[in-house]
């Protein structure tokens, strides 16, 4: 199973800088971050990261911050309460079906997103129910030990990923473009335009972007 | 607005920069991406309780909300309507908008009554009920509305990485806006632009395919 620091090393590898004189390693480093933020992409994209929680309903209330209970909420997968499934809703139909949404009460049956961090129920509870959220999370990051939450066959594509952010922020654009293609092409995304047309691009690797030289 | 501190060290590292001189400008930056941001998503969706006023039609939510998207009375959702539906529908309109209180069953957001709460003006992010409620309730009236974020970093982490990289491309962008000379420099600094740009656009379509707006 590939480790962090496994990683932090092959990705020193490819932007040849072993000796971190440009990239830092380790949780809090600079290429970690990227790394972190490779697989939280992977994650988004095909759904790679989830968790379950409880949530306590309480009677009369009807929505819920997810986001306070769950730091790392994304969007709800599936709820259940007392092992019963709950069916999704679409807002807009739960206000055309019942405009009283937020004053009918009973045991909730369904529920429905508002948004990125909050979450409904319907009917309103009508007491104290634990509902199971199963839900797409961000993944673990700054871990000082252990290894990325997705699959070992996505190591490999992390690793390119932040070699290109890093290649590119070096002004290696070209390097970090061909990278980041790699990347792209592993995960199954369309190559924005840029993409696509940069390779024709050809500009000096050796001048220093102007906003980093010193006057 | 200021930036939150873990989100500008991240760019100031992408963009290889040690001192703070440039921390303002990033900051502003930063603020640009993030209104553009919210403007066009739903993504930062709020909630928020007002109490509702006997007689009083106008209200005003908090002023971190960019966009109202629904409004509820004590738990019912009112319909939304425009004062050019009411033109077509109800001829002096006007008028009966100023008749008796009683239960909202409307709101909109343009076009006053011209005596209704003796208002000479409206901001986006007022908004008018109808009817004006027959009595005072605390809490009864419900705002669903899109915020900007405080100063702190947005709760929603899976956004984060969007906001470092647009900022990254607009930083180096407006910079090179600045400049007069065609140098070598120059256009690796636009292809790095451009880079980050292109990473963003990625970030951007896969949040949209996933998060609901």
């Amino acid at each position: 199973m590939t480790t962090w620091a496994n990683l932090d090393s092959r990705v020193q590898h490819l932007v040849d800088d072993t000796a971190q004189t440009y990239w830092t390693i380790g949780s809090s480093g600079s290429i970690r971050k990227e790394i972190e933020s490779a697989e939280l992409l992977i994650a988004l994209f095909r759904g790679l990261s989830e968790d379950t929680v409880d949530i306590s309903l309480t009677s009369g209330t009807a929505e819920y911050r997810i986001l306070d209970t769950a730091t790392d909420f994304i969007l709800p997968f599936r709820a259940t309460i007392s092992n019963v499934p709950m069916r999704k809703v679409a807002f807009s139909s739960l206000i055309r079906l019942d405009p009283n949404y937020r004053v009918t009460q009973s045991t909730p049956e369904m529920w429905y997103s508002l948004g990125s961090a909050r979450m409904g129920v319907y009917p309103v509870p009508n007491g104290s129910f634990t509902m199971k959220l199963t839900y797409l999370r961000v993944p673990p990051t700054a871990q000082s030990s252990g290894s990325p939450v997705i699959g070992e066959e996505w190591h490999d594509t992390l690793a390119e990923y932040a070699a290109a952010i890093l290649k590119a922020s070096e002004g290696r654009v070209e390097e970090g473009v061909d990278l980041l293609k790699t990347f792209l092409s592993n995960l199954g995304i369309r190559l924005p335009r840029f993409l696509r047309g940069a390779a024709q691009k050809e500009a000096s690797s050796t001048a220093t972007p102007f906003y980093n030289q010193t006057d | 607005m200021a930036i939150p501190a873990s989100t500008l060290a991240t760019v100031k590292s992408l963009l290889r920069i040690a001192d703070t001189d440039r921390d303002t400008v990033i900051a502003e930056c930063y603020e640009r991406v993030l209104h553009r941001t919210v403007q066009r998503y739903d993504w930062f969706k709020s909630i928020e309780l007002l109490n509702a006023v006997a007689n009083q039609s106008i209200y005003t939510a908090a002023s971190s909300t960019v966009r109202i998207l629904g409004i509820d009375y004590n738990g019912v959702a009112l319909r939304k309507t425009t004062a050019s539906s009411q033109d077509l529908l109800n001829n002096g309109w006007q008028a009966s908008a100023v008749a008796s209180s009683g239960t909202p069953d409307v709101w909109w957001i343009n076009q006053l009554p011209p005596i209704v709460d003796a208002l000479s003006g409206i901001t986006p992010i007022q908004f008018i009920i109808h009817p004006p409620p027959s009595g005072n309730g605390t809490n009864a009236i419900t705002v669903h509305g899109v915020s900007l974020p405080g100063s702190d970093a947005p709760a929603q982490l899976w956004v984060i990485p969007f906001l470092v990289y647009r900022t990254v491309s607009e930083f180096i962008r407006q910079s090179v806006e600045e400049r007069e000379q065609d140098t070598a420099a120059e256009e690796v600094s636009m292809l790095t632009s451009q880079f980050f740009d292109a990473v963003a656009d990625v970030w951007e379509n896969v949040i949209e395919g996933v998060i609901p707006q």
